[in-house]
């Protein structure tokens, strides 16, 4: 179907831009503006700003969430929720209390930590001993394909106590500066440490306790 | 170490794989409806003032010709004169008919006159009472002022109001819609603005000359 006749068949803007190839894309100008002034825009009605500073940070905001619950759709939920958020009351964002993205990080913090509250389906076990000692020493990653690699550490994540979560994915998968992080979790910067060393800990023996099951499953079945 | 850099290996290799995911395309295009919904941001009646000239447009035509129809009559005012009888235009169905036809291109200004002449055909062609009329697409003759007409776009009614939406387009994609541009002017991607009705549907663009070549 042409480029004209498929125009006169959309429903929507965004067929129209599916069809045709091409993307709308706010003025450059806003590409060079910080988070706050891209939300000052935002807040008195200049959607062009909103969507720069969408598109800007959405992708965080997403990661974060679908990293703290492993779920897409409700990666998905939270990201929506978030933004609406600030549509509806901008007044909720203080730029003199903290950076913007710490913001919304934050308001994706309370969204996932309501639903993992919900949703309780791991038991998050603390104590290394629970794991076989003949893993000890062993990389935890050693043997396994990239893509069996990747979803181990994914679940290993999963697996971790909330508070030791989000540390990890914060600092170590989102790299964002502890003061940042501190910032979005509403702890000192010193507690984000510790939290982030302590999860470390857990994830690394988590990571070998799979391993370590994995092995023993192998064993069973030859 | 050992452990140390089994982990940043591990960490590392989990934020390599995650590092390009992101929300779906379509929960920005909600986003930005609930934008619009909270903001309630409207287009300015752009169409209005070219509603007004083609209605007078109109009347005073069929002043003339009813005028030219009736001489000696004493003539009132345009404004309170009716529009010419309809029976009297039977003989020259041909004329209207032949403008519309003749008005076959894809330049701008051409397309501009095409769609005057058919606004203002539409009403002397007309035999049913002038209430009945349908309404004609408001986005033809009004936006030729303003937008370039999107092809083959459905008409909008009168009172259905739009916004104005700014993008950055390739140059292909006016060539494809038959749109001349000053090419020479732009690199890569050409700032445009886009005219939405409130069915999201595009009826019409134009193309955001600045001083500076971008």
């Amino acid at each position: 179907m042409g480029v004209i006749s498929s125009i006169c068949h959309h429903t929507n803007l965004e067929l129209f831009f599916e069809r045709t190839g091409i993307r709308s894309e706010p003025m450059t100008d806003l590409s060079r503006a910080s988070d706050e002034e891209l939300f000052r825009l935002s807040a008195r009605g200049d959607e062009a700003a909103f969507t720069a500073l969408y598109r800007r940070r959405h992708s965080s905001v997403y990661r974060f969430a679908l990293h703290m619950s492993g779920r897409p759709d409700l990666a998905e939920e939270v990201t929506q929720d978030v933004f609406l958020a600030l549509i509806r009351e901008p007044n909720c964002y203080d730029a003199g209390k903290g950076a913007l993205a710490s913001f919304l990080i934050g308001v994706a913090r309370n969204c996932v930590l309501r639903h993992i509250e919900r949703d309780r389906r791991h038991v998050y076990v603390e104590d290394a001993s629970a794991y076989d000692a003949e893993a000890d020493g062993c990389d935890a990653l050693a043997d396994l394909s990239r893509e069996e690699a990747i979803e181990s550490v994914r679940q290993a994540v999963l697996t971790l106590p909330p508070a030791y979560r989000e540390a990890v994915v914060l600092c170590d998968l989102e790299e964002m500066p502890y003061a940042g992080a501190a910032e979005a979790i509403g702890v000192p910067v010193g507690t984000v440490r510790s939290r982030l060393n302590r999860g470390r800990g857990l994830l690394l023996e988590k990571l070998r306790g799979l391993r370590a099951a994995s092995a023993a499953t192998v064993r069973c079945a030859t | 170490m050992k452990n140390a850099e089994q982990l940043n290996n591990a960490v590392n290799l989990l934020r390599e794989a995650t590092a390009e995911q992101a929300a779906p395309d379509h929960l920005e295009t909600r986003l930005r409806a609930a934008f619009r919904e909270q903001h309630q941001t409207k287009a300015r009646p752009f169409w209005l003032g070219a509603w007004v000239s083609a209605a007078a447009g109109t009347l005073a035509v069929g002043a003339i010709v009813w005028k030219l129809a009736v001489p000696g009559h004493v003539e009132a005012p345009p404004s309170l004169r009716p529009p010419a009888p309809i029976a009297s235009l039977g003989s020259q169905p041909a004329a209207p008919v032949k403008q519309e036809a003749e008005v076959v291109s894809t330049s701008r200004e051409q397309k501009a006159a095409s769609v005057r002449i058919r606004r203002s055909a539409t009403p002397l062609l007309e035999t049913r009472d002038q209430s009945d009329a349908e309404p004609t697409p408001v986005i033809a003759a009004a936006r030729t002022e303003e937008f370039d007409e999107i092809p083959n776009a459905p008409p909008m009614a009168p009172q259905d109001r739009g916004e104005v939406i700014p993008v950055r387009l390739p140059k292909q994609t006016f060539d494809r819609l038959g749109i001349p541009i000053q090419a020479d002017r732009f690199r890569d991607r050409v700032p445009a603005e886009l005219f939405v009705g409130e069915d999201g549907i595009p009826r019409g663009i134009r193309v955001i000359y600045t001083n500076e070549k971008r």
